[in-house]
Order: structure tokens, then C-alpha cells, then sequence
């Protein structure tokens, strides 16, 4: 990049808000997606909304592909740097300008890692509630630009309904407010079409969110298995039936042995096949009530025994082990693979069977651990980088995997997004006038397709750049 | 030099580049910036094992050195990777791969090869400190220091010589003797804070035991091990051991975290030594942190002596012991039985303060940074006593305290616990 | 063209007896109104338009076209009132995709069929369609509890102004597989493109259900008794202040909560409510159901008969803001017709049918202003052309324009989805 355009970034951003140094830039080459890699320009780092707005006028004139970032946990290559791009990085804009009680909603800027705004709502008996197994590491940014889930999406929803109203970048420099937060959008849902866009129509940096009141009872009960299809189908069944608890998660036994050798060991029993995890949440004629149902429906399928959280401390450790259940794939191999279809809820047991066989076909090692109660599977496959036969075989399976659920009437991605990996999927799903019309949205926020170019689009559906990215090596 | 001894390959493979290390690195905290992070530590590390990147690179080499090697990474990495360890193999390699500068070379050999092994010189150092300190040498010493210049003048206050005395080789119990223990007294303790050691063996005789101290013995090798002099750290384990094997099989009580978990890991640093590898795991076994010994073997009914109006107390986890040995409730469990004093809890209590060892000598700057958060945190939380378990952290919040203009106590857990006949002003 | 050749040609495409001419309420005089019996006739129509550059307003059953400002110039209505019926039900998955112009009462009484209680509980529902509701981003009493309808728009089928056919989203409950153009979409108001499948998610069937009905004389102290219900852990289905269901004589508000869900937690909630209202009428089961069914359509303002305004601002100003807007009606003199949700912070009232257009747009530029004070905005719906004068249904000042603006040009180049209608001319 131009000496004199890094000399302008950094009179805007300061010494310690522009990363040149090539080593440094080394650990921006990929995200939690660490399959493919590319080393950024360079990295800014902005504090405020106007820095950044400033920096990105800056790499506008420049004509500088931009790819915003967050905490890079994402799982879909969303942050993925392209070829002589920006990285532009939330990371030092973590505070919580307003929190407002009586509103029950929050202003912050998109650096905030998830959980902080948590613990900071906590205090006034509010929550928010998209809570992705990384939120200890993520940032609401970047959750607002995968439209990002988590357990208790099963009930609450995804990011998307829980964004009131954000502060944009563009790709000018300009500043879109649009942080007025109204009950219904006033004329068209530019929040709602940004949320989930992947980093293509812009930078947010603040964010107004909605915060919920922290429900009187919560119940969380571990349902255990010697059996995964009895697992799987107590959720369809609990589903069918009209239940509404706030989580329904399955782990698998490979899963759950990984888990009880980390440091998040949750007293998973190791000789099931697999976990349900059920939480209930509400008044405590409700939360009783269902639970009863919910366990009769348990029992029916199977379930060998029912372990009910006495208190906080043990509903913590439950879910600790489930959100750690990533990272403690590390003790199996070095490198892990996540999936993130989903499947109607009808078919759970089928299609995980399915993708199982689909890696056992190929030698490889595949966990399950998923949101059931959303559809949304988790195949993971172990693996390691510095095999090519094994990397291959891993995205062939992948690739299998979305085709065997897209048929089924599932979809690619959840809640980690389409990014780089599943963006040559995406045509499984949606034909060139549809992709085209993704297309023709994304120019009108960016004519120059200058934001997070060569993702979530496939290449030929509106001549996407080519040659964005150098594969890994 | 072969790559694979640059850093630890097998252990940065665990790393799963999930990301959840991040909000708690003190220096990512700082920065924002990827490689000033655990998982960009470590993929920089693994850059260097795979050749994409060479030890020498300066920036690589700066960033393996602004980490303070907290290990609070450890404590929430779901892969269980070994940071702590990496990092002393990481830094080793570094400075094998790039002999450092002959002036550096020269400090660093005066430093852990010639003071913090010896007495004489440890108590020579310590007593110039004092004078100078005295004398108001160094206010003129600081004056030419830079950016040291506020770290050398808010550093604790070196007590006077009587007080700088050593442990007696024997303490007894107190009424009938329940067991004996071996005392670590540590290099730089007796010379700082010698006040501590004897509130350490006071509390022990208190509640039963007999201590007794290793003669002769000065430097456990922490600080060689977290600054990749790792041949230094080994010889030093290897005397460390047979100091205390002449002491019997007793438990090792270690006032000191950093110092209680390196010995803890003697079995890992001397895992490749055949001849000392059986004797090094039977000592780390044998060690133990005063409040995790005196948590377990108090009797159900003991009380620390009332100590009057304590007031209110916040307990600050020293990394090497909260994320380096997982011991977190025995001391606050130890300080909510002290008549008089209403323990509260500090935010960010598991955070480093910055003192890491060397590491506020050596980066000042970036360690008064650290410190900065945790001032804030304190203040929040409205006690009028911090208490640690650490020398180092307790000497880096008497600074950092002092420098705010705050006048709350610093205090060694011991010094809470130990009889009120004991404690020293 | 003349109205008898463009009927001509839009007989061509829908069928002869498909065409009906229709005086849209804004004196535009007649257009012809065309019902396609399939998206591919959709997209036929809409190439035409393209072709012959003509203006087209979607509609379904015309129910909200007064939520809109009057088009600059509008050629043919395209309606989507034939397409009908499920694409496909997913009951044990809790979704169904459905096509446009079903009513909301036919689709409410086929999820009802499946274990399912539709939302958005929508006025008059046999009198609306669900992509009409969709397109208008119309919520219904029930969104306390269920939240504003594209919440649960899962996905779309759409035809763009090109007759391009299109897909968003999916049929799953949790999918974020591209942009989320259905969020786009939805709340449009027909300026964008024709939705012809709409997929939902669908909620569980209540077990049991509860009404409570209180009376208060005045707007504060009712308001203090809502707030006491509000700030018990129940999950209400809606809350409600309304001058309109007749109170007893010296009573001006009646305050409505409903509750309903599983059997056990409805009778635990209703003897908290029993305890926090007293006195109140209870209403239980089939006759809850049957008293909020016709409590949600005597409110209703749908259809040009009547102009209303519907304010919303954050829920802490809602108070303040509905005190103040009852004020400025009775200073006016005005008939009270209020509907007021206070923790969903909307405040329905219908202006009376005699007022003149001078007034009402006095009026309305009144009670903007205070939606505007206490942070919110203020919708004119069903306004005749004259009030309108100088005046956006929507808003005056809208945040993001430009890009709104691009959005509508990249969408609709040929620019046959009738202007004039949405916020700022879109």
C-alpha cells in the first residue's frame, strides 16, 4: 500500500491504531476459519465512529478494499483479509456509551465483546440475549455481521431481533445514523437488511441493542443417552408438541470426551452416546409445567438418566462444557472443521446419521454438537492442516454435507454465515436471479464492491472478483 | 539451529485459533492488536516452526517480550493449551536464534547469574537500593532514567537492615505439634519483605506446624524460566531440590505464587533430564501454596487472631497462583474467617497488575499501563486493604498505589493471618 | 394506452374475467385492477408494465393502500388476492410457506389446523392478506408477546419490477444463508416488489387463554395499574388501554390484558394478575378468545373510512406521549377513539369521520410534533388527498434517504412500482 495513504491512516487512527509490520500482519491472515489465509495491507485500528469514518475516506480515495473485523472467531472466513485490502478492527471500540434501563436497550460501540455488555446489563436484572458459544470472545460487531445466534436463540432469536438500531460506516467515509431506534422502521429496514450482511455493506460501529428482564426461574436439566437418535428425536418431539424452552443442545460422545478432558468439564457422563441439554426459563408455574412434560418426553425417547442443576454454579458448569465444547476439540487434533447446517427439525435424526456417514466414508473424524432445537447442526471434522489428502477430504465432506441438507430442505449456514467457505455453495440454494438480486442490494449501499469483496457471493452469480484470494498454502 | 527448537510446535498445534483467550490478555487488552494476543502469539510461534517466519524478526521477538505471562489464558483456553510453557521455550529459542546485544547480555548475566542466586549480592543490592533511596541518590538516578524514571521513584521502600534479616532454621508449633513443614524463604523476600516469611512460619506455628528453612538456599529459578534462561532455571531446580530433599519429604509452603508455580513445574523443566526427571516430580508434588497448605490443614476452629479494624479488604488473585496453580478460594475463604475484616470483591480480581516477575523493571511503561485498569478496579470496589499473595504484587501495587496518591495498605495474605503478636507495623 | 387496451392486455396475461376496474380510494379515477393466479403470471404483468413503462401498486386486498401517501401516476392495481393456499406446511417443524394473497383469517384458521396460533393478530383478518400485512409491516395487539411480524418472516418469494423471480431467506426457523433481503422487503409497502410467498414461523397453540378487563376513570391512574401488571413476570400477550370498548358510564378507559399459553402457567399467571387488578372481569377459554377477537376488531382502523394516526416512541416517553396526545384531542374537542399499548409504546386514534381536512392535517402535524418531542414518530393512515398537502404519511425527516433511494433505483430501474407513495416520494 501507498507509503503516503498509511501516512493519512495513521494521522488519523495514531501510531497505535495502524499495524504495517508484515509480522504483525501475519496474525490477521485468517479467522476462526484457520483454512484459508491471506495477509492484509495493513490493519487499522479506530476508536471512535469518527476515526473511522475518517480512515475509511481515506482508503476510499485510495480505492483500498476494506474487510471489517472484530475479534476474527468467525467460522466462515467472514474476516478473512483479501489480497492488498484493509483490515479495518474493532478492537478498540469496546465501550458502552448509554445504558438505558427504562428503555431496557443499549448503545455501545461494535468493539464490545458480547459478554461484557452481559455482565454490564446483569446489574439491572437485564440480559441480551444472543449468546454464540464464543461470546467470551466476540464482538457485537461482528455479531452483526453474521446475524450471529447461540443457545438461547432457540427462543429469543437470532441478532437480527435483538438490534434496534446501528451507527454505519460506508464505504465513502460517510456516516449512515441510522440509531434512532424506532418501533417500525421509518420507510425501509435498513437495519434489519444490514444485520447478517457479512461485512459487504459497510462498518458498524455502534450498535443499539434491546436487553430483555432476566426471567424468576431458570431450570437446567442434562437428559442423558445411550443413544444419539434418541436424542435427536425427543427435540422433533418436544418441538412437535408446542414446548417452548430457551435452549435445546445435543453433544455427541466424542464431544462430550473432549469436553470432560478440558478445562470446562462439566461431569458429562462419559459412557453416553449423547447430552441433551434443556433449559426452561419464566415464571415457575411455567418453567414447571413444561420441564414435566419436557422430561416425560425425554423419557419416553430413551433417556437413561436426568440430571436437574441444583443451582447457578451447576447451571454455569452445564453450560460451560457446551460453549467450550469447540476450543476442546483441540485435544483430538490441531485444526477442526465446523459446519453450520440447518435441517428441519423433523428430519434431525436422519440427517445427522447422514453426515456422519458422510465423514466416516471419507476416514475422517466427526463430532456432533448442536442446536437441536433450532435445526442447527454442528458437524465438526478433526483433522490436521499439514495433511493435504486430509484437507481435501475434509472440504469434499463439507461440500457433501450442505448438498445432503440443502435436498433435505436445509439450508448452509445458521448462524456462522456463508463468508468464504460456503459461498460456492450458495448457488445449491439460490438461483442466478436471486443471487443476482443479493447482488444488485449490495451495490446500491456499495457501488464499488470495495467492502469484504469475494464473500458470501459466488464469483460467477455477478462477477465477483477473481483471484480475491491466494489458497493456503 | 534446527527450527523445531524454537518454539514448542507440538503444543502450538493445540491452539484451535477459537479466540476465547483474547478479552482476558492484559496486553491485547492494552493494543487491540492480534499479535499482542495469546492465540497471535502463538500463530506467530507456529509461523517460525513452519519457516514462514524467522526467530530473529525483531517484532516477532518484541511481542514474545510484552507478554507478562500472566497464564490468565490458560485459565480459559478450552484446548488446555500450555502458554505459559510455550512461552519460556519461545523466548529461549528467540534469544538462541539472535544473541542479544553484549550490554543486554552483560545485565541479563549480572541479573539471574549473578545476583538472584546469591545472598550476598541479593542483600547488597537491596541495602544500595535503600541507601540510594534514603539519600535521595535515586531522585538523581531517576532524573537519567527516562521512562523508568516514575517506576524507580514510586518503588517499594527497601526496609531498614534489621528487618532484612533471614528466617530461623527452625519455627515451632505453637502448643502440640501436628506436622512439620519446609519454608521456601525465596530470593528477593527476605530482603523486601521479610516481614512476610516471618508472618508465613508465625501463621504456620499458629495453627500446629513446625517450620523449618532449606540453609543456603536462595533462587527457585522462576524468573530465569518466564525470561527463557532455561539452562540457568534447570541448574537452579536441580539445587532447589537438593536443598529440600535434605529437609525430609515434608510439604514445601511457598509464600511466594510465581516462585510456588515453577517448582510445581519442576516436573516439566527437568522432564528430559533422566536423572532428574523421578526426583523432580516428587518434589513438585511436595509443594504447596501457603493458603492452599493452611486453607487444608487449619483446624475447623481456628481463627486469626482479631486484628482490630482491618476494614474493608479486597483480595487480588496473583496470576501464578489463581491461573498457575487454580487456587482461588482457599484465600478468600481464609481471609472471610479474619475477625474484623469484611472482604469485598474486586473487579477483574483474576487480571494482572503488571508486576509479572521482571517484567514492570523491564517495561515499565507497559506495566504501569496494566496496573492502571486495576487501580480503577480497586477504587470501584471501595476497600481500604488490598491484599495479595505475591511479592511481586505486592510490590507493584505499593508503587502503583502510591503513584495514584491512594492510601490504602498493601498487604501479604500471611501478614492478615498471622498472630496479632506477630504482625509488623 | 388506453384503460380498454391496457385491460385488454392484462386479460391477456391473468384471464379476461381477472381484470376488474377499480377506483383506488386517492381520485386518480378508475385503473383496472389485474389478480395473477400465479407468480409466473405476476412476473408476466410486471414485464408488461416494464415493457410499456406503466405504474403498478400491489395490493392484496387494498386494505392498507391509505397507510400510503397518493402515487404520482398509477396505470393498473396488480392484486394478489388468487394466490392462495400453502406451499408448504411443516407443522411438526413449526413453519409454513404460504403464497401472498391468502386472508389472514383463512391462514390463521389453517395453522390453527397444524397446532398453531398465527401472529400477527391483525384486525378483521378475513379483510387482509398475509403479504398485504407483510408488506405493510403491520403488527397486530398480540406483539408484546410475539414482536413485530418480520421477526418471523422466514422468507420470500418476490417478484421484482422486472418480472424478475426471486428468493430470500428459507423455510427454517434459524438461516442466515445470504442477505436478509425479506427484511427489506417487508414493511416496503408494494414500492420494491410483488411478495408472492411469504414463509413464517409459526408459535404453539395456547392451551388455555385468559382476558382481564378493568376500568379507570383517569389516563395516569390506569396507567400506574398497567404498569403494575407490565412489571409482574408474566408473559402477556398484550396489554391495552382503549377508550373504545364502551366502558360503563363515568368510566372513560378500559385497560385489557390478556394472557394465554400452557394450561398450568395461564392459572398461575392469572392469580398473580387476579391479585394486582382488582376489581376487573375475567374472561376465560373460548370466551377470552371470542372477547379478544372482538375487541381487536372494534379497533381496528383498517379500511378508508376513517383517518387515524399511529405514534410510537421509546417505551419510557410512552406515558408522557399518550397524555399529551389525549390532551390534544380534547382540546380540539375531539371524540376519543384510542388504542393504547404502553409497553409496546403505540398509541392508536382514529380521527372522527367529520372532521375536515384542515383539521386533520392541523392535527396531524400537532401530534407529530409530540411523537416527535418524546423521540418517536408519528404514522397518517387513511387521510384524504387534501390533509396530505405538504404532508408525509410517514415522517418529515427520515434517517438514510439516499441509500433508500438507490435501493429503490437499483431494484426498480424501470421504476414501475407506483412512486410517490412511501417515505420521502420512494
Amino acid at each position: 500500500m501507498d507509503d503516503q495513504v498509511l501516512d493519512e491512516l495513521r494521522a488519523i487512527t495514531g501510531d497505535a491504531g495502524l499495524l504495517t509490520d508484515p509480522t504483525r500482519l501475519l496474525a490477521y491472515e485468517c479467522d476462526g476459519l484457520a483454512l484459508l489465509q491471506q495477509r492484509p495491507a495493513c490493519v487499522v485500528l479506530p476508536r471512535t465512529t469518527e476515526e473511522c469514518a475518517r480512515a475509511m475516506a481515506v482508503l476510499h480515495r485510495a480505492g483500498v478494499a476494506v474487510v471489517g473485523r472484530g475479534a476474527g472467531t468467525g467460522l466462515s472466513g467472514g474476516a478473512t483479509p483479501v489480497k492488498d485490502a484493509a483490515i479495518v478492527g474493532l478492537a478498540r471500540m469496546r465501550d458502552i456509551l448509554e445504558l438505558d434501563v427504562a428503555n431496557r436497550r443499549a448503545r455501545v460501540q461494535a468493539g464490545l465483546v458480547n459478554v461484557d455488555l452481559s455482565f454490564a446489563a446483569e446489574k439491572h436484572g437485564l440480559f441480551y440475549a444472543p449468546d454464540p458459544s464464543s461470546q467470551h470472545a466476540c464482538t457485537l460487531g461482528g455479531n452483526v455481521g453474521e446475524n450471529s445466534g447461540g443457545p438461547h436463540c432457540f427462543k429469543y432469536g437470532s441478532t437480527n431481533r435483538h438490534v434496534l438500531g446501528l451507527v454505519i460506516v460506508r464505504h465513502d467515509g460517510s456516516v449512515l445514523d441510522l440509531s434512532a431506534a424506532h418501533v417500525d422502521p421509518l420507510g425501509y429496514d435498513l437495519v434489519g437488511l444490514f444485520v447478517g450482511s457479512e461485512g459487504m455493506f459497510g462498518v458498524a460501529t455502534e450498535i443499539v441493542v434491546r436487553l430483555m428482564p432476566i426471567q424468576p426461574v431458570v431450570e437446567t436439566v442434562l437428559a442423558i443417552f445411550k443413544d444419539l437418535d434418541g436424542a435427536c428425536d425427543s427435540v422433533s418431539d418436544v418441538i412437535a408438541a408446542g414446548h417452548e424452552p430457551v435452549a435445546l443442545e445435543i453433544l455427541d460422545r466424542l464431544t462430550i470426551e473432549a469436553v470432560e478432558a478440558s478445562i470446562f468439564a462439566a461431569g458429562y457422563p462419559k459412557d453416553a452416546e449423547a447430552v441433551l441439554l434443556i433449559e426452561c426459563e419464566g415464571s415457575e408455574a411455567e418453567v414447571s409445567s413444561s420441564l414435566d412434560e419436557i422430561l416425560a418426553v425425554v423419557k419416553r425417547r430413551g433417556a437413561i438418566d436426568v440430571r436437574r442443576a441444583r443451582n447457578a454454579n451447576e447451571r454455569k458448569k452445564l453450560w460451560a462444557g457446551r460453549k467450550g465444547a469447540f476450543g476442546a476439540m483441540g485435544r483430538i487434533a490441531p485444526d477442526l472443521y465446523v459446519a453450520d447446517v440447518v435441517v428441519p427439525r423433523t428430519k434431525l435424526r436422519e440427517l445427522v446419521l447422514g453426515t456422519t456417514k458422510i465423514a466416516r466414508e471419507r476416514g475422517l473424524k466427526l463430532s456432533n454438537v448442536f442446536h437441536a432445537g433450532d435445526g442447527n447442526l454442528h458437524p465438526n471434522i478433526s483433522y490436521d492442516r499439514r495433511d493435504p489428502d486430509e484437507v481435501k477430504r475434509v472440504l469434499e465432506a463439507g461440500d457433501e454435507i450442505m448438498e445432503l441438507v440443502v435436498k433435505a430442505g436445509g439450508s448452509l449456514t445458521g448462524e456462522h454465515g456463508v463468508g468464504l467457505e460456503k459461498q460456492a455453495a450458495m448457488t445449491q440454494v439460490f438461483d442466478g436471479a436471486s443471487l443476482r438480486a443479493m447482488c444488485t442490494v449490495r451495490d446500491a449501499w456499495d457501488p464499488e464492491r470495495r467492502m469484504n469483496p469475494g464473500k458470501l457471493i459466488p464469483v460467477h452469480a455477478c462477477r465477483e472478483m477473481r483471484g480475491a484470494l491466494r489458497p493456503a498454502p | 539451529m534446527e527450527r523445531s527448537a524454537l518454539v514448542d510446535y507440538a503444543k502450538s498445534l493445540d491452539c484451535i485459533h477459537c479466540g476465547l483467550c483474547l478479552r482476558t490478555c492484559p496486553t491485547y487488552q492494552l493494543t487491540g492488536s492480534e499479535p499482542s494476543s495469546p492465540r497471535g502469539r502463538i500463530y506467530l510461534m507456529r509461523a517460525v516452526a513452519e519457516g514462514k517466519l524467522d526467530a530473529r524478526d525483531a517484532t516477532y521477538r518484541e511481542e514474545l517480550d510484552f507478554c507478562l505471562v500472566c497464564r490468565h489464558c490458560e485459565s480459559v483456553c478450552p484446548a488446555g493449551v500450555r502458554f505459559g510453557e510455550m512461552m519460556e521455550t519461545a523466548r529461549a529459542g528467540a534469544a538462541q536464534a539472535a544473541p542479544r546485544g553484549a550490554l543486554e547480555r552483560f545485565a541479563r548475566w549480572f541479573g539471574f547469574q549473578v545476583v538472584l542466586p546469591s545472598r550476598f549480592w541479593l542483600s547488597l543490592s537491596i541495602g544500595a537500593l535503600r541507601f540510594a533511596q534514603h539519600t535521595g541518590l535515586l531522585k538523581l538516578a531517576a532524573s537519567f532514567a527516562g521512562p523508568r524514571k516514575a517506576a524507580l521513584l514510586s518503588m517499594s521502600a527497601a526496609p531498614p537492615a534489621r528487618e532484612r534479616r533471614l528466617l530461623p532454621p527452625t519455627t515451632p508449633a505453637r502448643g502440640s505439634k501436628r506436622g512439620e513443614v519446609a519454608v521456601l524463604e525465596g530470593c528477593v523476600m527476605p530482603e523486601l519483605f521479610g516481614r512476610v516469611n516471618r508472618a508465613t512460619v508465625a501463621t504456620l506455628s499458629d495453627i500446629g506446624f513446625e517450620s523449618r528453612t532449606a540453609q543456603g538456599h536462595v533462587c527457585c529459578g522462576a524468573l530465569h524460566a518466564h525470561n527463557g534462561e532455561l539452562e540457568g532455571a534447570r541448574e537452579l531446580a536441580r539445587g532447589t531440590i537438593e536443598h529440600f530433599e535434605r529437609l525430609g519429604d515434608s510439604p514445601v509452603v511457598v509464600n511466594s505464587a510465581g516462585c510456588g508455580a515453577h517448582m510445581k513445574a519442576y516436573s516439566h523443566l527437568l522432564e528430559d533430564d533422566p536423572a532428574w526427571k523421578e526426583r523432580a516430580q516428587r518434589f513438585s508434588k511436595r509443594v504447596v501454596d501457603f493458603t492452599e497448605f493452611v486453607g487444608a490443614h487449619a483446624p475447623d476452629d481456628w481463627k486469626p487472631a482479631a486484628a482490630g479494624a482491618l476494614g474493608k479488604l479486597a483480595y487480588d488473585d496473583p496470576c501464578h497462583l489463581c491461573h498457575g496453580q487454580q487456587i482461588r478460594s482457599q484465600p478468600r475463604a481464609l481471609l472471610d474467617r479474619v475477625p474484623g475484616a469484611a472482604r469485598v470483591e474486586m473487579d477483574g480480581a483474576e487480571s494482572c497488575c503488571g508486576s509479572a516477575g521482571i517484567y514492570s523493571l523491564l517495561r515499565p511503561g507497559d506495566s504501569e499501563a496494566v496496573f492502571a485498569s486495576k487501580a480503577r478496579a480497586f477504587a470501584a470496589c471501595g476497600a481500604d486493604v488490598l491484599v495479595t499473595a505475591n511479592p511481586g504484587c505486592q510490590m507493584q501495587w505499593e508503587a502503583g498505589l502510591k503513584r495514584a496518591g491512594s492510601s490504602a495498605r498493601v498487604v501479604h495474605i500471611a501478614e492478615v493471618l498471622a498472630p496479632t503478636g506477630e504482625r509488623e507495623p | 394506452m388506453s384503460t380498454a387496451t391496457l385491460s385488454q392486455s392484462l386479460g391477456a396475461i391473468v384471464g379476461a374475467g381477472n381484470v376488474a376496474a377499480q377506483r383506488p380510494r386517492f381520485d386518480l379515477g378508475e385503473v383496472p385492477l389485474a389478480c395473477p393466479a400465479s407468480t409466473d403470471e405476476v412476473s408476466e404483468l410486471l414485464k408488461l408494465a416494464t415493457r410499456d413503462s406503466l405504474r403498478v401498486i400491489p395490493i392484496g386486498l387494498s386494505s392498507k393502500l391509505g397507510w400510503c401517501g397518493a402515487p404520482e401516476r398509477v396505470d393498473f392495481l396488480l392484486s394478489t388476492r388468487r394466490l392462495v393456499g400453502a406451499v408448504s406446511h411443516e407443522p411438526a417443524d413449526g413453519t409454513i410457506c404460504v403464497r401472498a394473497g391468502e386472508t389472514m383469517a383463512e391462514l390463521a384458521a389453517r395453522v390453527e389446523r397444524g397446532g398453531h396460533r398465527l401472529t400477527p393478530d391483525v384486525p378483521h383478518p378475513e379483510r387482509c392478506t398475509i403479504g398485504g400485512v407483510v408488506a405493510a409491516g403491520q403488527s397486530g395487539l398480540d406483539r408484546l408477546r410475539f414482536g413485530p411480524v418480520r421477526d418471523h418472516v422466514l422468507g420470500m418469494q418476490v417478484v421484482l419490477g422486472d418480472g424478475t423471480i426471486a428468493r430470500t431467506g428459507g423455510q427454517l426457523v434459524k438461516n442466515v444463508t445470504g442477505f436478509d433481503l425479506h427484511r427489506l422487503y417487508a414493511g416496503s409497502h408494494g414500492t420494491l416488489c410483488v411478495i408472492t410467498e411469504v414463509s413464517l414461523r409459526l408459535f404453539p397453540a395456547p392451551e388455555h387463554e385468559v382476558v382481564f378487563i378493568a376500568h379507570g376513570t383517569d389516563l395516569p391512574r390506569t396507567l400506574e395499574r398497567a404498569r403494575a401488571a407490565f412489571a409482574l413476570p408474566l408473559r402477556h400477550v398484550s396489554i391495552a388501554l382503549t377508550s373504545v370498548d364502551s366502558p360503563p358510564k363515568g368510566e372513560s378507559w378500559a385497560l385489557i390484558a390478556r394472557l394465554f399459553g400452557k394450561r398450568a402457567a395461564v392459572e398461575a399467571e392469572r392469580t398473580a394478575l387476579a391479585k394486582c387488578w382488582t376489581p376487573a372481569t375475567v374472561k376465560e377459554g373460548r370466551g377470552a378468545a371470542e372477547f379478544a377477537a372482538g375487541f381487536r376488531d372494534k379497533t381496528s382502523f383498517v379500511g378508508p373510512e376513517r383517518a387515524s394516526f399511529s405514534a410510537t416512541c421509546p417505551p419510557a416517553n410512552a406515558a408522557a406521549m399518550a397524555v399529551e396526545l389525549v390532551r390534544a384531542l380534547d382540546d380540539r374537542g375531539l371524540e376519543r377513539r384510542v388504542v393504547f399499548q404502553p409497553f409496546e409504546a403505540r398509541f392508536d386514534c382514529a380521527a372522527p369521520a367529520e372532521t375536515d381536512a384542515g383539521q386533520l392535517a392541523e392535527l396531524a402535524k400537532h401530534a407529530r410534533a409530540i411523537a416527535l418531542r418524546h423521540g418517536g414518530a408519528l404514522h397518517v393512515r387513511n387521510a384524504p388527498l387534501a390533509a396530505l398537502a405538504g404532508l408525509d404519511p410517514f415522517a418529515d425527516d427520515v434517517a438514510g434517504l439516499d441509500l433508500m433511494r438507490e435501493l429503490k433505483h437499483k431494484l426498480d430501474p424501470g421504476g414501475v412500482f407506483a412512486r410517490g407513495r412511501f417515505v420521502g416520494g420512494l
